[in-house]
């Protein structure tokens, strides 16, 4: 006779020999508990991967090239008593000095323009070397051949993607993150660490 | 009356400081006046330029506006006021009349070519200098004595720049790898690492806000932290488990950090830990608890990945730089590499450095790394020697006639170093497709 052991679960009250089960006929024999596939879900979702994650880390990239914590616009002081103007001599500027000190635009306008305006300077294809024969070629070749290239552009200079598994640090205390909240994909150290991220940090109250 | 004689101003201007000053015979890192780049507003809403920055007491909730943005020299409205208040003020040091100075200036690699035509466009048509050259920063590096660095007595046998070089430049906005040979810019090995300083303050700066006191609106104060405590572990692993078993009393690594008194100008300095139990010495001051955070912040510029910025560490990057180069160049680079920017500063850095560098390179390569005594200001020191070789500075720069004739694209072109017609100085070195702009200029 086979023996069916009944894990406790907050759905199933159970005693020797006996059982109550408040799942469908259907789920009873087999005591999975909607719960237990819900919780389950959770943990294989590949949040750590998703789409959302990388959004929020790229935000927070963004947020860590900032200069100042809150926006601030600093207007230039104006200027008193005109002790500079006794250097310069020159009246009016020109104007394309004009349109440059107007100009609002800023690094990430500029680099749009460059790329619109040059794709091939900027464009992943640049990022292949300019001298693939490079190498145990005859050196004859290459001494005529090589010169300093071009410029890659911003956008190809960029490091590539390292080799090395990602590390993953406590957000707590900085130690390894060996767990990660089942809710919102942080990383924590322990019990600890733990606790102190699901009462402050947690920032996902939904499942 | 006779014109005076022209003087040479050589100014690097960098994202945090400008690092300015004339360029004479013998000239001491101590000649070079570093300015703050920026417009600082302070609690009572005085508006600090530059250089009044450093008469400045009270850094608390300060903000900043900087003209030079991810190392590009951006905003030319700011930064006018700034370049006015340290090159046209008669109170400056560096007080000049540009129509009778020459102008070395650098940039960044890989600068969009609009910035670039920008800064021409404001260097002759406002300042009206009488000729100007601009260069990428690190190509200046060659021309010290980099022998010098490695072995203290070295002469060098040739001539500058040094014949192969690589530059690796951590500064405030991001940190650049590039080889330079015979004092050219390798422009298919030039990588960048978006992390520079700013990015490592800011990650403080939430580290410590989450875990002692909100920071977030002392960016100065962080950074000062950060430039007092952090250091670049060669055993990271290690010190994070000697931070999570040791007690904070028996750990060597953490520090206190005793935070400014504004009001009695009373300034922020590092001391050995003192627990708390023991009674601090004294009740007025605030103190800031450092443990892990001194090396893990720091350790971003090897493992950029710790905060999911998908870019290699410094050690990879240099390898990926040098698969760019000719093979024949590679082990002579790795044998000159020179750490420059103010992240060269952070103890440990060149320790580390060769440790992870040398089982990454070719196995019959001799890693040789180098500090400069003054990291921040070796780009300058360099373009003094530059400016002082007349005959290489004559055939490089641009004066302001030639601007006026040529225009800008022509201008870019030569500084360059490409061929250009129409001028006396195309000779030498002007070899085709050596183009900077080539292609750029062609198009318009």
């Amino acid at each position: 006779m086979p023996t069916i052991e009944v894990l406790p679960s907050s759905s199933t009250t159970s005693g020797p020999n006996w059982t109550y089960s408040n799942l469908p006929p259907a789920l009873a024999h087999r005591n999975t508990l909607p719960v237990a596939t819900r919780v389950r879900a959770t943990r294989n979702n590949n949040f750590e991967n998703s789409a959302a994650r990388q959004r929020q880390i790229n935000t927070r990239i963004l947020e860590l090239e900032n200069d100042n914590y809150r926006d601030v616009n600093i207007p230039i002081p104006v200027k008193g008593k005109g002790g500079r103007s006794s250097n310069r001599t020159k009246a009016s500027s020109t104007q394309n000095v004009r349109r440059i000190l107007a100009s609002q635009k800023t690094f990430a306008n500029h680099l749009a323009d460059e790329e619109a305006l040059h794709p091939s300077v900027t464009g992943s294809a640049a990022a292949t070397p300019s001298h693939p024969t490079s190498g145990l070629l005859d050196a004859q070749v290459l001494q005529d051949e090589e010169d300093a290239g071009q410029p890659l552009g911003y956008m190809a200079a960029a490091s590539a993607p390292p080799t090395k598994p990602k590390r993953v640090f406590c957000e707590i205390c900085g130690y390894w993150g060996k767990y990660r909240c089942q809710r919102c994909a942080a990383r924590y150290c322990g019990l600890e660490c733990g606790a102190v991220h699901t009462d402050t940090r947690c920032n996902k109250f939904y499942a | 009356m006779p014109p005076k004689p022209t003087r040479t101003l050589v100014v690097d201007n960098g994202s945090y400081t400008i690092k300015a000053g004339f360029a004479a015979e013998n000239a001491v890192p101590e000649d070079c006046l570093q300015v703050p780049n920026c417009l600082a507003r302070a609690r009572d809403k005085r508006v600090l330029v530059g250089q009044q920055l450093d008469s400045c007491r009270d850094f608390g909730s300060m903000s900043f506006r900087r003209p030079v943005e991810k190392g590009y020299l951006v905003n030319w409205e700011a930064e006018k006021e700034i370049w006015d208040r340290t090159f046209l003020d008669s109170d400056s040091k560096l007080q000049c009349d540009p129509r009778q100075t020459v102008l070395l200036l650098t940039e960044a690699p890989n600068a969009p070519s609009a910035l670039q035509s920008n800064c021409d466009q404001m260097v002759f048509e406002e300042y009206e200098f009488s000729a100007y050259y601009r260069c990428v920063g690190p190509t200046l590096i060659p021309w010290n004595n980099i022998g010098a660095l490695y072995t203290p007595d070295y002469n060098p046998s040739t001539n500058p720049p040094a014949e192969a070089c690589l530059v690796i430049d951590s500064g405030f906005s991001h940190t650049h790898i590039t080889p330079i040979i015979n004092g050219q810019l390798w422009n298919s090995g030039v990588r960048r690492i978006d992390v520079g300083g700013k990015f490592l303050t800011n990650y403080l700066k939430e580290m410590v806000s989450l875990r002692t006191y909100n920071m977030m609106e002392e960016p100065y104060l962080v950074n000062q932290v950060k430039e007092s405590v952090c250091y670049i572990s060669t055993d990271f692993s290690g010190d994070l488990e000697k931070c999570k078993a040791l007690k904070n009393s028996a750990n060597p690594i953490v520090v206190d950090y005793v935070l400014p008194d504004y009001n009695s100008g009373k300034l922020g300095h590092q001391r050995a830990h003192i627990p708390k139990k023991l009674g601090s010495a004294r009740d007025d001051e605030q103190v800031m608890v450092l443990g892990n955070e001194r090396f893990t912040v720091p350790e971003l510029l090897f493992s950029p990945t710790d905060v999911g910025l998908k870019q290699s560490g410094i050690p990879e990057t240099v390898i990926q730089s040098l698969e760019s180069v000719p093979e024949r160049y590679r082990n002579l680079l790795l044998a000159n590499v020179v750490v420059v920017g103010g992240n060269a500063n952070i103890p440990g850095f060149l320790d580390r450095l060769q440790s992870e560098l040398q089982p990454l390179a070719p196995s019959d390569a001799i890693v040789r790394i180098a500090k400069p005594e003054d990291p921040i200001t070796y780009t300058w020191q360099g373009g003094v020697a530059l400016a002082l070789d007349k005959a290489e500075m004559k055939r490089r720069q641009v004066t302001r006639a030639e601007y006026l004739e040529y225009g800008t694209a022509w201008c870019a072109k030569k500084m360059a170093g490409e061929a250009v017609s129409g001028s006396e100085t195309k000779t030498t070195e002007t070899k085709e497709g050596r183009s900077h702009k080539k292609r750029r200029v062609d198009d318009s």
